[in-house]
C-alpha cells in the first residue's frame, strides 16, 4: 500500500520505503529501552536489537535500498549503569553500514550523545533535519522554523508512537500501531511513522483531542481528527481507517 | 509405624500436665472450668516436644495452649537458670491484625500469670515476648537485637527478612518450637509455599531441630497438611502427631428458603422475605453474624436492613470487608467484641480467627460454595467451648438451595472437601533461592536437599531446579548483561562441585524490599466521561467487561464504554439493569468434592422419582432443611427429570443439545465446581473449533458450561473422543496462552521471581506500568526458552491452581473407562438446570486463531459499523 501515492508500506512492517530515494525509513527504534526498564526494576531480558537486524534485513532483500533512515530516537537514553546501549546503536550502525551505501539518522529527542557513536562512520550522517528535494525528515519533538520557508510537497516525522485502541463486543482490546496520513493547514503531504519498536509504548491517538498530542509540529501543523490511519500488524497486516475524528468512540 | 499418625481419645487429660509451674495451674484455673478438647491433647503433646498438627474449630482454645506450653517450658528453663538472650520459639500468623490475637493469647495471660507468681510468692523467670511485623519501627527492632525475646510472633512475609537480617538470625539459631497458625488459609496457597521454603531454611540455620506446631481450623486431607507443617527428610515425611478435634462441637445448622416457590415468586416479593427473614433472625438473637460472600452485596445488605428498620439498626449495625480501610475495620471488630453490635455483615474478611466476641446464630445468605468454609464460618459462633455454633443458610434460587441442602448435610456430619496445596512454584523459589544467596554460598546439590525438605519441593525435578537457579542467575541475558540480570552467580569451585552465592550489592536489598506472594492489588479508577470520580475496579472482573455492559457499582448502575491505561471510563445508566453480575470475579468456586456430592444426591432423588416414591420423607429425615426448601429441591429435581428425562449425576453427565435460531449451544452439565469446568470447558472448546473450524463461545460456572457454536452438525461422540485421545494439558495451555489470565498470572509470578520489581532504588513501580510491559516480557521469555521457569509456572498456577486440570484428567479418564457415562437430548428450550448457565452474560470468545484473525474481523466491524451509521 502507498500513501500519497509515493511511499510505500513495506510489507506488514511499520516501515516506508521512497522508491524516489531508494531509501527504507524507519523511525523511534528506542534501542537499549530494556536497559532502562532493567533500571526501574523489571528486567526484561534484550530482545530488540536482534530482532529490528532481522526484520529491517528482510525489508532490505525485498526492496532495491540504498539509502536507510531512521527517524530518530535510534537510541532511548544512555543507562547511568550500562555500556549497553552504546554497543547496541554501534552495533546497529556496523551491521546495516554494510548493506547500504547511507545511513541517514535523524536527531530525536533521546539522542544526546549519539554523535560520539557516530563519528566515525563516513557513511552515517546524524542531522536534525533532513531535506531530500521536496521531502523534509524531521523527528517531530521541535518545531523546526525553516521548514515554512522550504519548498516541499511531503513532510514525514515520528515521535507520536501513534497507535489505535480498538475494543469489539466480544471484549477483546487490541492496540495496534499505525501511520497517520493527511494535509497540513498549508496544504503538504504529512506522515506521521509509528514506532518501530513494540516496546515503546503507543499513544492511543483515536481518542484524545489535540491538546493531548505530544508532537509539537503535529499540533501546529494538522488538525488531528482529519489524519486518516492505516494500522499495521506483522503478523495481520494492513488495515485502512478513516479520519481519527470517525473512530473516537471504537 | 507412620510418623504421620491421627492421636486417638484415649491419650487425652483432664488436667494440665503435672510439671506444669503451680502459678500457671492456678491461672488457668481461675480462668477456666476445664480443658477444651484440642487443650487435651495439645498440652502433653508440646510438652513432650513432639511435632503436632492441632485440627479444631476456631475460638477452642488451640493458641493459647501452644502459648502457655511454651511459656512453661520457659519457666522452667528460667528456673534452672537456663534460660538466655535468643529466641526460643516463633510464631508465625498470616493474621493482617496479629497484635489483637497476641495482646489476647500471649501477652495477657503473661501479665496474669506473673501477678499469680507474685501472689504465691515464688520468683518467675523473666521471659520476653515481642511481635514484629512489617509496621514495627526500626527502633524496635534494634530493641530486639539488643534484647531478643524469647518468643517471637511475626508473620511469614517477615519471617523471610528476618532469615536474611544479617545480626538477627543468629538469635535464631537454638530455636526450640516453631508455632504456625492458621494453617487452613496458608497451605493452599503461595503465602504458604513461601512459609514452607522459609522453615526448611531456617531448619538448616538451626542447632537442633525445633519442633512444630500447627494450628488448623477444620481442613481436609489431613494427613497432607500434617505433611505441609512438617516436612520431609531423606524423602519421607518427618514425625507429626495429629489431633483432630474438629467435630468435637455439634452444628446445629439448617438451610432456609424466604419463600415455598423460588421460580414463580416476583424477586422482589423473594427478596423482601429475605430480609424479613433476617430481621427476624437478628432480634431473636443477641449477635448475628452474616455472611455474603461478596463487596458489594455486603454494603447492600447493610443499607437495606437499616431502611427497613432504622431504629433498631442504626449505630447497631456494621459492615466489615476487604476494600475497607484498617480503621474502619478495627473499629467494627471492636465493637462486635464489647457487644456493641447486633449484627455485623461481611463477605469474607471475618472467616479468620479474630476474636470477636460472643456470636450465636452465623447467617450465610446463599451457598459458601465449601464445606469446609461453611464450617468454619458456622464455627465463628457459639464460642462459650459448650454452646454448640448454631449456622443458617438463606437460599434464594433452586440450584442453590440444592446445594446448600447437601452441603450442610456434609459438613453436619464432617465430610469435608479436600483443598489443594501448590506444588513446585518456581517463582517462590526463585525469590528464596536469592534469599539463600544472601545469606552464604551455598553448593548446589546441598541447597537442593534443603529445598526438597519443603512438602511443596519434595518431588521437585532436578531439571527445574537448575533451570530456575540459572534463570536467577541471569543465564538468559548476554555475559556482560549478567552482571544485571543476574540475582546470583553459579560457578564451579576448586573440585568441580557448583555454587552459588549472592551477587550485586543490591541483591539484597531488592530481596529485603520485593519479598512476598501477594500481587500488587490494581485497581482501576472508574471515571464517567464527564470526568466525575466513580470508584474502583478490580482486574479481574474490567477483563470481563465489554463495551455496553451495565453493573452495579456502589449502588449505582453504569454502562462501561472503554478503558485506557488504569482508568475505565463509563457514563451513568440510572434507568437500566444490569447484564453483568458485578460480583462475578469475586464468586468464591464450588469444590470438586462437593459437586460430586451433589451429583450423587442427584442421583438418589432421580432413583425415587422413578420408582414413584416421595423424596421429601427421606430428605427431611437425613438433611438439615426446612419444608419450603425440601420442596424446591424435589420440584427442580423433578420438573428437569420431566423435561429432560435425565438429571445430570456424578456418574452420568447430561449433555444437551440446545438450538437457537443461528447457533447451537452444547451445555455440559457437569457438577464440578468451576475450577474443574473451566478446564474441561476450554479443552471442549479447543478441539470444538477444530472440528467445526469456527469460534467457539464458552461460558462456565460451578454446575457446567456451554460451548456456543456455529448452527451446524456436531458430532458430539467424536468430539468427546476426540477430546479423550489428546494431550489434556498441552490443549489446556494452548487455549490459555492468549488470554488477558495469562497476561495477568504472569505478571505475578514474574514479580514474585523478582524479574519485575515493585520496589527498586527507592522508586515504586506502578502496576499500570507493569502491566503494559509484561506481554512482551512473556514474548521475550518464551522465545529464550519454552520451558523458561517463569512462564512454565505461570501455566502450571493457571491450570493447577486456578483450574483444576488433574480432577478434569479424572474426568476424562472415567469416561474412557466407562465409569462416567453420558447422556445426549435436544432441546429447543434449555433444561431448567441450564437456565443459570445460559442465562449468564459472561463469556469469553475462544480465539480461533492469534492476533491475525482478531484484528480482521475487529477492522471489519468497524468498517461495517461505519457504513451503517452511514459514515
Amino acid at each position: 500500500m502507498k500513501l500519497f501515492n509515493r511511499f510505500e508500506i513495506v510489507g506488514n512492517h511499520p516501515a516506508l520505503y521512497d522508491p524516489k530515494k531508494k531509501m527504507l525509513m524507519v523511525s523511534d527504534l528506542h534501542l537499549g529501552l530494556e536497559s532502562l526498564m532493567a533500571d526501574a526494576g523489571m528486567f526484561m531480558p534484550k530482545f530488540q536489537l536482534s530482532e529490528m537486524k532481522d526484520d529491517i534485513s528482510d525489508m532490505l532483500e525485498k526492496k532495491d535500498v540504498e539509502r536507510l533512515l531512521v527517524c530518530g530516537d535510534i537510541k532511548h537514553e544512555f543507562s547511568k549503569t550500562s555500556y549497553g546501549e552504546r554497543k547496541e546503536v554501534e552495533e546497529f550502525i556496523e551491521f546495516f553500514d554494510e548493506l547500504v551505501g547511507k545511513i541517514y539518522l535523524v536527531k530525536g529527542n533521546h539522542d544526546n550523545y549519539l554523535i560520539y557513536s557516530v563519528k566515525r562512520y563516513p557513511d552515517v550522517e546524524l542531522e536534525e533535519l533532513f531535506v531530500f528535494d521536496d521531502v523534509c525528515i524531521i523527528h517531530g519533538h521541535e518545531k523546526h522554523e525553516r521548514i515554512k520557508g522550504l519548498d516541499l510537497d511531503h513532510i514525514i516525522i515520528g515521535h507520536e508512537h501513534p497507535a489505535l485502541t480498538l475494543t469489539d463486543e466480544i471484549g477483546a482490546r487490541e492496540k495496534i500501531r499505525c501511520f497517520l496520513y493527511g494535509r497540513t493547514k498549508d496544504g503538504k503531504d504529512l506522515i506521521v511513522m509509528p514506532a518501530f519498536s513494540g516496546l515503546a509504548q503507543g499513544s492511543t491517538v483515536n481518542r484524545v483531542d489535540n491538546k493531548d498530542i505530544l508532537s509539537p509540529v503535529l499540533k501546529d501543523l494538522v488538525d488531528i481528527g482529519e489524519m486518516k490511519a492505516v494500522g499495521v500488524d506483522k503478523e495481520a497486516g494492513l488495515f485502512k481507517f478513516p479520519k481519527l475524528k470517525k473512530l473516537k468512540d471504537i | 509405624m507412620m510418623s504421620i499418625e491421627i492421636v486417638d481419645g484415649s491419650r487425652s487429660n483432664e488436667e494440665l500436665p503435672d510439671d506444669f509451674e503451680p502459678y500457671v495451674k492456678r491461672w488457668f484455673w481461675e480462668r477456666f472450668d476445664g480443658l477444651t478438647p484440642p487443650q487435651k491433647h495439645s498440652f502433653k503433646m508440646i510438652h513432650e516436644g513432639r511435632n503436632s498438627l492441632i485440627c479444631s474449630p476456631t475460638g477452642s482454645g488451640k493458641t493459647l495452649s501452644a502459648f502457655l506450653s511454651i511459656l512453661n517450658e520457659l519457666f522452667l528453663k528460667g528456673d534452672k537458670g537456663e534460660l538466655e538472650d535468643k529466641v526460643y520459639c516463633l510464631y508465625v500468623s498470616p493474621l493482617r491484625a496479629l497484635g489483637n490475637d497476641i495482646q489476647r493469647n500471649l501477652e495477657k495471660p503473661l501479665e496474669g500469670i506473673k501477678e499469680k507468681a507474685e501472689e504465691m510468692d515464688i520468683d518467675m523467670p523473666e521471659v520476653r515476648s515481642a511481635v514484629r511485623t512489617g509496621d514495627t519501627p526500626s527502633r524496635e527492632r534494634q530493641k530486639m537485637l539488643k534484647n531478643p525475646p524469647h518468643i517471637l510472633v511475626t508473620t511469614p512475609e517477615t519471617l523471610g527478612i528476618i532469615l536474611n537480617a544479617p545480626k538477627f538470625k543468629e538469635k535464631l539459631k537454638d530455636l526450640s518450637y516453631i508455632i504456625v497458625d492458621e494453617i487452613h488459609s496458608l497451605c493452599d496457597n503461595k503465602r504458604g509455599v513461601h512459609l514452607s521454603l522459609s522453615l526448611e531454611r531456617l531448619e538448616e540455620m538451626c542447632s537442633e531441630e525445633p519442633t512444630r506446631i500447627g494450628l488448623s481450623a477444620t481442613q481436609a486431607p489431613i494427613h497432607e497438611i500434617a505433611e505441609y507443617l512438617v516436612g520431609y527428610e531423606d524423602g519421607k515425611p518427618r514425625q507429626c502427631d495429629i489431633v483432630d478435634v474438629s467435630a468435637f462441637k455439634e452444628l446445629d445448622l439448617k438451610v432456609l428458603s424466604p419463600v415455598g416457590d423460588l421460580i414463580h415468586t416476583s424477586g422482589e416479593v423473594v427478596n423482601s422475605e429475605m430480609y424479613r427473614c433476617i430481621d427476624q433472625s437478628v432480634k431473636n438473637h443477641v449477635t448475628t453474624l452474616i455472611f455474603t460472600n461478596t463487596r458489594s452485596a455486603t454494603e447492600r445488605v447493610v443499607n437495606n436492613l437499616i431502611n427497613k428498620d432504622p431504629e433498631f439498626y442504626e449505630g447497631n449495625i456494621g459492615a466489615h470487608h476487604s476494600s475497607m480501610s484498617r480503621d474502619k475495620r478495627i473499629d467494627v471488630e471492636e465493637s462486635l467484641k464489647n457487644g456493641n453490635l447486633k449484627v455485623v455483615v461481611t463477605s469474607t474478611s471475618l472467616e479468620l480467627g479474630i476474636d470477636i466476641g460472643y456470636i450465636d446464630l452465623v447467617l450465610q445468605l446463599s451457598s459458601p460454595k465449601g464445606i469446609s468454609r461453611a464450617i468454619q464460618r458456622v464455627g465463628r459462633s457459639g464460642h462459650g467451648f459448650t454452646d454448640d455454633p448454631k449456622g443458617r443458610v438463606l437460599v434464594m434460587e433452586r440450584g442453590d438451595a440444592l446445594e446448600c441442602t447437601e452441603m450442610m448435610r456434609c459438613a453436619k456430619e464432617n465430610e469435608l472437601d479436600n483443598v489443594r496445596i501448590p506444588m513446585n512454584c518456581l517463582d517462590v523459589l526463585s525469590q528464596h533461592i536469592v534469599g539463600m544467596g544472601c545469606n552464604k554460598k551455598w553448593d548446589v546439590d546441598d541447597a537442593y536437599e534443603v529445598i526438597k525438605s519443603s512438602f511443596n519441593f519434595h518431588r521437585l525435578e532436578r531439571e527445574d531446579y537448575e533451570r530456575t537457579l540459572r534463570y536467577v542467575a541471569g543465564e538468559h541475558a548476554s555475559l556482560e548483561d549478567q552482571r544485571v540480570y543476574g540475582k546470583i552467580w553459579l560457578d564451579e569451585d576448586e573440585e568441580g562441585e557448583l555454587e552459588f552465592g549472592q551477587r550485586g550489592k543490591l541483591t539484597r536489598v531488592i530481596y529485603m524490599t520485593n519479598i512476598g506472594t501477594i500481587p500488587d492489588e490494581s485497581a482501576y479508577r472508574v471515571h464517567t466521561r464527564e470526568g466525575r470520580f466513580v470508584g474502583t475496579l478490580d482486574e479481574d472482573f474490567l477483563d470481563r467487561l465489554t463495551k455496553g455492559d451495565i453493573f452495579i457499582h456502589g449502588g449505582d448502575t453504569y454502562e462501561f464504554r472503554y478503558a485506557r491505561g488504569m482508568k475505565v471510563y463509563v457514563d451513568a445508566r440510572p434507568d437500566r439493569a444490569p447484564t453483568v453480575p458485578s460480583w462475578f470475579s469475586e464468586m468464591l468456586p464450588l469444590s470438586y468434592d462437593l459437586g460430586r456430592k451433589i451429583g450423587e444426591f442427584n442421583k438418589k432423588i432421580q432413583d425415587m422419582i422413578e420408582k414413584g416414591e416421595d423424596p421429601s420423607g427421606w430428605i427431611r429425615e437425613n438433611y438439615y432443611v426446612d419444608e419450603k426448601t425440601v420442596s424446591s429441591i424435589i420440584s427442580y429435581i423433578d420438573e428437569q427429570y420431566r423435561y429432560a428425562g435425565a438429571v445430570p449425576t456424578d456418574s452420568i453427565l447430561l449433555v444437551e443439545k440446545n438450538f437457537e435460531s443461528d447457533k447451537t449451544n452444547l451445555i455440559f452439565h457437569t457438577i464440578f465446581g468451576r475450577k474443574v469446568n473451566d478446564a474441561l470447558c476450554r479443552i471442549f472448546a479447543d478441539h470444538a473449533s477444530d472440528m467445526l473450524n469456527a469460534n467457539v463461545g464458552i461460558v462456565v460456572d460451578d454446575h457446567g458450561f456451554v460451548l456456543i457454536c456455529p448452527r451446524k452438525e456436531i458430532d458430539l461422540d467424536g468430539l468427546i473422543q476426540r477430546v479423550i485421545g489428546s494431550d489434556l494439558r498441552k490443549t489446556l495451555k494452548r487455549a490459555v496462552r492468549k488470554t488477558e489470565l495469562m497476561k495477568r498470572r504472569f505478571r505475578h509470578v514474574a514479580s514474585r521471581a523478582l524479574m519485575i520489581l515493585r520496589n527498586y532504588r527507592g522508586n515504586k513501580l506502578s502496576v499500570g506500568k507493569q502491566q503494559m510491559k509484561s506481554h512482551f516480557l512473556l514474548s521475550a521469555c518464551e522465545k529464550i526458552d519454552e520451558d523458561f521457569p517463569l512462564v512454565k509456572e505461570t501455566y502450571r498456577e493457571i491450570i493447577e491452581d486456578y483450574m483444576d486440570i488433574e480432577n478434569a484428567s479424572d474426568i476424562m479418564k472415567g469416561i474412557e473407562k466407562g465409569d462416567i457415562g453420558y447422556k445426549v437430548i435436544e432441546t429447543e428450550v434449555p433444561s431448567p438446570f441450564a437456565h443459570n448457565l445460559v442465562l449468564q452474560s459472561q463469556g469469553d470468545v475462544l480465539k480461533l486463531e492469534d492476533k491475525k484473525e482478531r484484528l480482521q474481523i475487529l477492522h471489519k466491524k468497524v468498517m461495517e459499523s461505519m457504513e451503517s451509521e452511514g459514515v
